[in-house]
């Protein structure tokens, strides 16, 4: 592992704004872990004048945020003293199904108008969860891929916003990586990538593997030509995903697609228009359901900070 | 200051208090402000922690809706290498010490939490500073540091900056005595110290003559009613001297002159009883310090008093005298006072009596002037 540094941290846009969502949100500090993999990065343009740079012996390697999982209370998984408790991040991280080659990369801390860098605690987290990332990586817990990129750097992101004035909210932040240094270890800034769409973005697209709860379209799965070379359990499988893309699609099989095509067109037209237009309506109820229970949400929590308030013994003055 | 104390947390003002009345050290708070979404309550401050007679500024956040969880501290961006926290760093008793430290079981309830937690932060420190020293490459500081080190309360620190303005700054208290039972009746609720401050440059080895450190002497605001280290001529810094060398010489001629202080005290006392004799009894006096005392005085139909100012190096500096009119007020309704005056009579070989004799005399003359400048001021005014 010695040598592999980070030159980098890529957030998903879809991330970043996420995190920084739940913490405009959120009544007081905020802080997580970050998920995601390492990724070698694709090594600067070769030049042909001087040997010796191009043969750089260190991996250039980036961190892909990819996912974060926030605790609704300070210090969910770390004590006063800043020790991280592995078995209860440990148990928190399975209650929820990662996508695969998503691990713990470090953590975040989001704190309103503060000094933007690593305070005391912070940097006592860090250290203590880059070794358990490293027994982590030890044990063999993830894929032969992470595991052996897997460096004991841990990425620490420092979220801080502040409102100025006219109600425009600054939102600042900056990614470190733990580094150990001869005396102990130090929080070195990092450059923050955050990755959108378009062509600035290209090199990355490979890295992206698409992951859905929606089934795979078994197309062509008439040919049974194809389906007799696989295995049981793949066959199982292609199954049980068309039962439950039958339910989507309201029975409506996918042979019947076929049927679009001939001289019967015209008839079988307005069933799929029908389809379409019931497909509409459910996703309308959907999007309504989404905004009352968002409302439900948001009325809940600041019922919840305010008896969080009168706990901590704050009067409100504002009705 | 108050109100933004209301905003805090009960629990979290409890310890703030605690800390601001029960500290040994004179710990302050700079400001105080808000890390929530709901901007009026208000969960971190800005505390000016004392060290090396100066100041380091730490933010203390605490959680408004959590106020029973423990405070993380923000250091300056100068300190980013102080990491008090990560006990299991270091193999050796790292465990032990974390379960020693004040942040171990917090109990929020407890209001002198904080205190043990800037207490040991700032215990911290200084060994954090004394091994950023130590790391120096430069053979005259390395000497000092193993010479004088030993002494109790010794604090040093590095000052940074271009390679030139570099140095280490040393406080070191002074006189092994207690300056709070010198005089009887002494109101000083602190401990009070005297530091000689010296700031070594830095020099590297190629120099072979270092340059003498720039020294000072730093007292406790509340001594200055005694004593004021500006008045003490430090003994010069010769060629190739060390601070071992330097201190005991420097502590006997402060431990002198401090009892002489402490004598002029007396000297004082007596001025004042000698004031009663000729202008009556004073209506006010300072009775433990002896430093200041008014006494009313009238002539013909005019009444004024007469505010002495008498100096530590009294008699041989002579006291200060302010005249202030009973009679007239200027425009803001505060009466009329007179400049302070130095310019009159006087020889520090004087009976006391004799002092007040010439002081009476001269006012005498004095208050005639004064009294039409009050009248002329008054007449301005309608």
């Amino acid at each position: 592992m010695e040598g592999i540094s980070i030159q980098k941290v890529s957030i998903w846009g879809t991330t970043l704004a996420s995190v920084i969502q739940r913490f405009s949100s959120s009544g007081g500090d905020v802080d997580g872990v970050l998920l995601g993999h390492f990724g070698r990065l694709l090594p600067p343009e070769l030049t042909d004048d001087d040997p010796s740079s191009s043969s750089s012996s260190s991996p250039l390697l980036s961190a892909f945020i990819t996912n974060y999982f926030c605790f609704g209370m300070p210090m969910g998984f770390y004590d006063s003293l800043g020790r991280v408790d592995s078995r209860l991040l440990d148990r928190v991280l399975s209650l929820v199904k990662w996508p695969e080659n998503c691990t713990v990369l470090g953590w975040f801390s989001a704190r309103r108008n503060s000094g933007l860098r690593p305070s005391m605690r912070e940097h006592a987290v860090s250290v203590s969860l880059s070794k358990v990332m490293e027994a982590l990586a030890r044990g063999g817990r993830f894929s032969e891929n992470s595991q052996e990129l897997m460096a004991d750097r841990c990425i620490f992101m420092l979220f801080s916003s502040s409102a100025g004035s006219h109600a425009i909210h600054n939102h600042e932040y900056r990614a470190y990586t733990l580094e150990p240094k001869s005396r102990g270890h130090v929080h070195t800034r990092t450059p923050v990538e955050v990755v959108n769409l378009g062509p600035a973005f290209r090199s990355q697209y490979n890295l992206f593997s698409p992951e859905s709860s929606f089934p795979w379209m078994p197309c062509g799965s008439e040919n049974s030509k194809v389906l007799e070379d696989k295995s049981l359990i793949n066959s199982r499988r292609t199954s049980r995903d068309s039962a439950a893309l039958g339910g989507l699609a309201e029975g409506y099989k996918l042979e019947r697609l076929r049927q679009m095509v001939g001289p019967n067109a015209e008839r079988h037209k307005s069933e799929l228009e029908q389809l379409y237009e019931s497909m509409l309506l459910k996703l309308e109820g959907l999007a309504e359901l989404v905004e009352k229970s968002s409302v439900g949400i948001l009325e809940q929590e600041n019922r919840n900070l305010e008896l969080k308030a009168k706990v901590a013994g704050l009067e409100s003055t504002t009705p | 200051m108050s109100g933004a104390f209301e905003s805090l947390p009960p629990l979290i003002a409890a310890q703030l208090n605690y800390l601001l009345a029960h500290s040994s050290l004179p710990v302050k708070v700079e400001q105080i402000w808000s890390g929530c979404k709901n901007a009026q309550y208000s969960d971190r401050f800005t505390l000016l922690v004392p060290f090396c007679l100066d100041h380091i500024k730490w933010e203390i956040i605490y959680n408004a809706y959590y106020p029973s969880a423990a405070p993380d501290v923000v250091f300056p961006s100068e300190d980013e290498d102080f990491h008090p926290l990560p006990f299991l760093e270091d193999d050796e008793g790292g465990e032990a010490r974390a379960d020693k430290s004040s942040l171990c079981n917090w109990d929020g309830k407890d209001p002198s939490r904080l205190l043990a937690l800037i207490h040991e932060m700032r215990y911290l420190y200084i060994h954090h500073q004394r091994r950023r020293v130590g790391e120096l490459d430069d053979p005259r500081l390395k000497f000092e540091i193993n010479t004088v080190l030993s002494r109790e309360g010794i604090e040093v620190c590095r000052i940074s900056g271009t390679e030139r303005t570099e140095g280490v700054k040393f406080a070191v208290p002074l006189l092994d005595m207690d300056l709070n039972k010198l005089v009887p009746g002494c109101p000083w609720r602190k401990q009070q110290k005297i530091h000689l401050q010296a700031v070594f440059p830095v020099t590297r080895k190629h120099l072979s003559a270092p340059s003498p450190p720039q020294i000072k002497l730093v007292s406790s605001p509340d001594l200055k009613m005694l004593f004021t280290v500006d008045d003490v001529k430090l003994p010069p810094w010769l060629n190739g001297m060390c601070m071992a060398e330097y201190l005991p010489n420097l502590e006997e001629k402060l431990q002198e002159q401090i009892l002489e202080a402490v004598k002029a005290v007396g000297a004082r006392r007596q001025f004042i009883e000698a004031l009663a004799t000729i202008f009556g009894r004073p209506l006010e006096a300072d009775p433990v310090f002896c430093r200041t005392a008014t006494v009313l005085c009238v002539s013909g139909a005019f009444i004024f008093l007469v505010h002495f100012c008498i100096p530590t190096q009294f008699p041989k500096h002579q006291p200060i005298l302010t005249l202030e009119s009973s009679l007239h007020v200027d425009l803001q309704g505060r009466p009329i006072k007179s400049l302070p005056m130095m310019e009159y009579p006087w020889s520090p070989r004087w009976e006391t009596g004799h002092m007040v004799e010439r002081i009476f005399e001269f006012l005498v003359e004095e208050c005639l002037s004064f009294k039409s400048y009050c009248i002329e001021a008054s007449s301005r005014q309608q």
